[in-house]
Order: C-alpha cells, then structure tokens, then sequence
C-alpha cells in the first residue's frame, strides 16, 4: 500500500523533468556556471509569482533570479562563485510570491556526472549483498557505490550527516589498501595509477610523504594521520551536528 | 598607526605551525613567543597593493572590531578577497587582542585564514575571529549583526556560531535583523539574558530551528526582518521589543 501524504502547504510541486540543468566545470581554478531551462506550464501557478534557482553546497546558497512564471528569463551571471567549491552543487527552483509565500518548488536536482573525475566518484547500483552503500576497493579507482533499490540515498548521500558518517571510514579503508600494498611505487610516474591522488592528498593534509614499505609502522601512522587532518579540515564533527539538527527540525515538523 | 601587510605562503606555514603546536594550551605570560615578527618580515610578508594602516586599540566587541576593519580596510577594495595573507597577517597582528593572556589558543583556523593561499571554504573560513566581523559588518553596512557580533572579540560564541555556518543566514539581512530584533539589548549592548541557553523556550538555538521549518514555506532570507519576527510562534514573544 502506498503511503497517503498530505500536503498542507498548497505548495505545487515542480517535477524534476521540468527542471533541466547543466553546469559547466572551469577548466582552470575559476568557477563553475550553470544553464537552467524552466518549464512550468499547465502548472497554474500565478504568473506574477518571481522565479528563482537555489544552488546549494553544504552549508552555501547561491540565488538566481530567473524572471516571473509569466516570464521566465535566465540572468546574464550564472557563476557560482558563493559556493563551497569540494564537490558536487544542487538545485532547486522555488515559485515565490509577493508575499514571501512560496507556491512551487521542485526536489533538489543535482547533476548526475559532476563527480566522475572526483577522487570517490559516488554511484548508483545493483548490490547484491544488500547494503545500502559500499566501497570498491581493489585495483581500480575506489567507487563509493549506492544501493539502486534505495531511492533517493544518492541525494541522502549527499547530506551532511551521511557525509559525516561515511566518508571518514572510506578514507580510512582506502588508505588502508595503500599503505598496505608493498608493491605501490609512489614514484613510478604512471599518470593513471589512481593511488598516486590519494597519496598526493595524503601528502596535502600531513605534508609528510607516504613511509617506505619497511616501515610499516610508519605507515600506519601516517594513514593515522591523515585520517585526523581529513576529519578536522572537513569539519567532521560540524558536519554531523549540522546533520542532527535538520533531522531534529525534521521530527519537530512531522 | 602601522602600515598592513599581508603574510607569504611561508609566513602563514610559520603562523600556523606556531598556533598547532601550542593549540590548547592557555597563554599565560610566560608562553612561547609569539612569532610577531613575521609582521614585518621581508622574508614572511609582503606589501599590499594599497596602503591602509591599522593600529592596536580596545574593542568592546566584535560588532566594533568589525566596524573599525571595515572602516580601516575599505579602500583595499577587491584585494580583500584575493586570499594571500592579509587575513592571516591581521590575525597575527591583533593577536593580543584575539588570544589575549589567560585564554586558551584556539583551532589554527580562529587566526590564520584558511583561505590564504588556497581554496575559499564557506564551511570554515567564518570562523576566522576578525574576518566574520568585518564581512558582516561591510555587507550589510553595519545596519545588523549586533546581537551575533556582540561576543568579546576572543570569543566566536557557540550560539552565534552555529547561526552564521549558514552562509545564506550571513548573507540575510532580513534574518540578522531579525535576530537583532529579538536578542539585541540597546542599553546593554549586548546580547539579552538568556538568549543562549539552547533549552530556552524562544532562544537562538530555538530560533535557527524555527527558522527552517519556516524555509519550507516561506522564502525566509530574501523577507525583512519584522515580517520574519511576526512569522514566530508565542514563544519568541518575550523576545521581541
């Protein structure tokens, strides 16, 4: 049986295949942009109401003002230069009246490839173990891998709260494969191996190089530290926090 | 008056080294020396493109440390977000001020600018103890951010903290305002009684909850402030006014 929502607000809402966004990634150090088409008919929304586009990273927000429903037009600037830059952003388009009232809004959307050439690509699919989530870790690039038969946990993911919980262990087991693999040659100069990055980041958070094999202590100790930088430059700790107190906001409202 | 300057990559490396290995500790006046040196350094810092002065005075509270670096640094203009040490050089030179005696040295990221040098994080560079006040301050003009900078400037505050991680809630005017309306106290000039206690009925901690469960009807940043404070339920009534 499928479960009866009510919908108190009278908000209309904006499914997301009206909603088509593409963003364009710099190439260089500069900011991404973004092309967004609209399509609110038949939604009999009031055409005075404004139009705007929220992007959204973590914790920041970017407004685009896109005309009235009557008519719609996309802003000249739309580079998102006020958001966290670390990953993928969302989007949400959001009717508002003169009233501050807001009459349509659409789920967030986020772009399903923005991520392929991040570091723990996250992705969608089959698994057969049935977990929610899992890690690829073996030869290939690691993959943060999310159960297909969860709707909506790609989004979930994406949350400060499952970032929080999730990422920080990921980390760990993929340095742990690094450090334990006696073969790995940091200085091979093969532009393909996917460890060099890691490595690299390691070497970023620490400064310290990763410990020759021998040393293996050393290594685990280096992997110990990395762990610690990532979580405190990533704000682990805010994040969950922050996390908690959507969810709690959440229960209060429900 | 002294002449500001703005760190190298390699005197922010110094500064932050300083500040990690004695992070914890409480300064007494018996601490390792500061590396204030750096300020001045020809080797560790760097003239700016423009020339602005600074100079060591008291703050009553970071509303005014805000109010005096906007003053102070406006003519600086788009070389205030170029992120290459004048943030970190700030932080050493008012860090007296900023970690003064008897406190506890915070987290690098309370006086070095992560920023410098780097990427801009909009999910810790607010806590930057001199680069908050002075944003709030010269976006909004000064007109709010009383009641969330009116903690002693060593003290970022948990309550106001936690407020301004949201960058849209730094970005709001109508929002600020409204949490001046609420826990500003004029003849104080201070932040009213209470109004950090996170179990109290109507308190800030109250007030962010409340104000999400509203971004789900209304388009809260973009309202003005006495339009948000008549939005909130009875319990915010003492608050107000």
């Amino acid at each position: 049986m499928s479960k009866r929502r009510l919908n108190y607000t009278g908000r209309v809402r904006i499914d997301a295949q009206r909603v088509s966004i593409s963003v364009e990634k710099s190439t260089d150090d500069l900011f991404d942009s973004f092309d967004c088409e609209i399509n609110l008919e038949d939604l009999q929304l009031p055409s005075h109401c404004e139009v705007y586009v929220d992007a959204s990273r973590i914790n920041t927000r970017q407004r685009f003002n896109f005309g009235t429903v009557g008519s719609i037009t996309p802003p000249e600037d739309r580079v998102l230069n006020q958001l966290d830059r670390s990953g993928a952003p969302s989007f949400e388009v959001k009717i508002v009246d003169n009233d501050s009232l807001i009459r349509g809004v659409s789920p967030k959307i986020t772009i399903a490839d923005y991520d392929n050439d991040s570091l723990l690509p996250l992705k969608s699919t089959s698994l057969p173990s049935g977990a929610v989530w899992q890690l690829s870790n073996g030869d290939e690039a690691p993959v943060l891998w999310v159960n297909q038969d969860s709707p909506g946990a790609m989004e979930t993911f994406r949350q400060p709260l499952f970032m929080s919980l999730i990422l920080p262990e990921c980390f760990r087991q993929v340095l742990a494969t690094i450090i334990h693999d006696r073969d790995y040659d940091p200085d091979d100069g093969d532009p393909t191996n996917w460890k060099h990055r890691w490595v690299s980041l390691g070497k970023q958070l620490t400064g310290v190089d990763l410990p020759d094999p021998d040393g293996e202590d050393d290594r685990q100790e280096w992997a110990d530290g990395c762990m610690a930088k990532f979580c405190t430059q990533h704000e682990v700790i805010g994040l969950f926090n922050a996390g908690v107190d959507v969810l709690e906001v959440g229960n209060d409202h429900s | 008056m002294t002449i500001v300057r703005r760190l190298t990559r390699s005197g922010v490396s110094i500064f932050a080294d300083f500040l990690t290995s004695h992070h914890g500790e409480i300064r007494t006046d018996n601490s390792p020396e500061v590396p204030f040196s750096l300020l001045d350094s020809e080797e560790h810092s760097e003239s700016l493109h423009s020339e602005v002065t600074v100079k060591q005075r008291e703050f009553i509270n970071r509303f005014e440390l805000g109010e005096y670096l906007h003053s102070r640094l406006e003519p600086l203009a788009a070389e205030l977000e170029q992120w290459d040490g004048l943030w970190s050089w700030l932080g050493l030179y008012y860090f007296d001020q900023i970690c003064p005696v008897g406190t506890t040295i915070f987290r690098d990221h309370r006086y070095v600018f992560d920023a410098d040098y780097g990427k801009f994080s909009y999910t810790t560079s607010y806590r930057h103890l001199l680069y908050t006040p002075h944003d709030l301050v010269r976006r909004h003009g000064g007109e709010v951010g009383r009641a969330l900078l009116a903690n002693n400037v060593h003290q970022g505050g948990d309550a106001a903290e936690s407020i301004m991680s949201r960058a849209d809630v730094r970005q709001s005017k109508g929002v600020l305002g409204a949490i001046d309306m609420l826990y500003y106290d004029e003849e104080t000039d201070n932040v009213k009684r209470g109004a950090a206690v996170r179990s109290a009925p109507g308190s800030i901690d109250r007030f962010q909850k409340v104000l999400r469960q509203y971004e789900r009807t209304h388009d809260v940043m973009v309202m003005e402030s006495l339009a948000i404070v008549n939005l909130l339920p009875e319990e915010f009534d003492g608050w107000s006014f």
